[in-house]
């Protein structure tokens, strides 16, 4: 088996979700991507390991017309994996979690984590509409995945990074907070009642 | 800061329920956090508030985990406010100074004063006397709870949040 390579999933989900707002975890996930495509749509978290999850489901719970993304690793899932109940609780249509697991804490020089080959069980058992492994480089499988009623969580076996890491995020928090909230409320964004949650939320392809 | 407590002429239940309806008015409608004893009242409040569709609550399993739902719900243009007892201030410490703090997101925080003076359960007791010490070393702003006038206490924090824009604690020895 090939495991993808974390630049080439990275590129998968920002070309397959255009239009969506994306939360992405600390660590070499957030330089990854700002490597690949730096948007005013990308919220990097660069501390604060495991809050990816609750800072993507306040977002689309704020914005439930919007489609909220958020990158995980394997090693900050598993810090804060109580957060799963909390989306499974909220079930919010419009936030999809991919999980990139590559077995090890990549930042912090490659140290292993525990194994979560029962993510995707424990994402169902915990309230997620869909839950499934991703394995595929099909871009069309990924547009398929993401455009799915959430919330859906994708746990993504990658490969080690090669080579240098990348650059660390170039702008302040404070800028980078600013910037991200100015795209969001660019959309139209209004307090919307449980009920009338759609759970047919679409992003734009 | 003392206060007057026979000068307090509110029930619990008055309190809780004129602490919310402010924050309420003031536009802040959404609400994450884990319980305290203190603050039952409050959460009964807030769960009927949630069920009734008056404003939205988002049960949290850790109190870092508010914070970060209280992080997407503000940078997404809402204002909510988290909930927790002293206790879950420890959690906390990481998330506040490299995210809330970090990247500048203010909103309030409902801090319950567990151990604030002797007579409260042995596990309160260390961090009653190393709260407001903890909030002072990493830069919170804070303002204790008015039990005889809370309206004026959530005014004081959303006046002080707006000119300030840091988030602030309130912090709540009585029973509300």
């Amino acid at each position: 088996v090939t495991l993808l390579e974390i630049k080439s999933v990275l590129f998968n989900i920002v070309t397959g979700a255009r239009g969506a707002f994306v939360v992405s975890t600390c660590g070499f996930i957030s330089r990854d991507l700002q490597d690949i495509r730096d948007a005013a749509s990308h919220f990097y978290l660069v501390g604060s390991m495991g809050m990816a999850l609750p800072v993507g489901l306040g977002v689309a719970i704020a914005h439930p017309n919007d489609l909220v993304i958020v990158i995980d690793g394997d090693g900050s899932l598993l810090m804060n994996i109580g957060a799963l109940a909390m989306v499974g609780d909220q079930r919010p249509a419009n936030l999809v979690h991919f999980v990139l697991d590559n077995g090890v804490h990549e930042s912090t020089g490659g140290q292993s984590t525990i194994p979560m080959g029962w993510i995707v069980e424990v994402a169902r058992q915990m309230g997620y509409r869909e839950a499934m492994k991703l394995s595929t480089p099909d871009p069309s499988a990924w547009i398929n995945c993401i455009n799915q009623p959430g919330p859906s969580l994708f746990h993504v076996p990658v490969a080690r990074r090669k080579g240098a890491p990348k650059p660390r995020i170039v702008l302040a928090p404070p800028q980078l907070a600013r910037r991200f909230a100015a795209a969001l409320n660019m959309t139209p964004q209004n307090a919307v009642p449980r009920h009338e949650i759609s759970n047919t939320v679409r992003c734009a392809t | 800061m003392q206060f007057d407590l026979a000068a307090s002429a509110l029930a619990p239940q008055q309190r809780a329920d004129a602490f919310l309806n402010r924050f309420l008015r003031h536009g802040y409608d959404c609400f994450s956090g884990v319980p305290c004893s203190l603050l039952a009242h409050l959460f009964a409040l807030i769960e009927g508030g949630h069920d009734a569709g008056r404003l939205w609550y988002v049960k949290a399993v850790r109190e870092d985990a508010a914070l970060g739902v209280a992080v997407g719900l503000t940078v997404g243009g809402r204002r909510p406010v988290v909930l927790m007892q002293n206790s879950g201030l420890g959690y906390c410490l990481n998330v506040l100074t490299s995210l809330v703090e970090l990247y500048e997101i203010p909103f309030p925080l409902v801090i319950s004063w567990r151990g604030h003076d002797d007579t409260d359960a042995v596990e309160h007791t260390i961090v009653g006397k190393a709260l407001t010490p903890l909030l002072r070393s990493i830069d919170m702003p804070m303002v204790v709870l008015d039990p005889a006038d809370p309206e004026s206490t959530v005014d004081k924090a959303v006046d002080m949040i707006a000119r300030e824009r840091k988030a602030t604690a309130i912090l709540v020895r009585n029973q509300l």
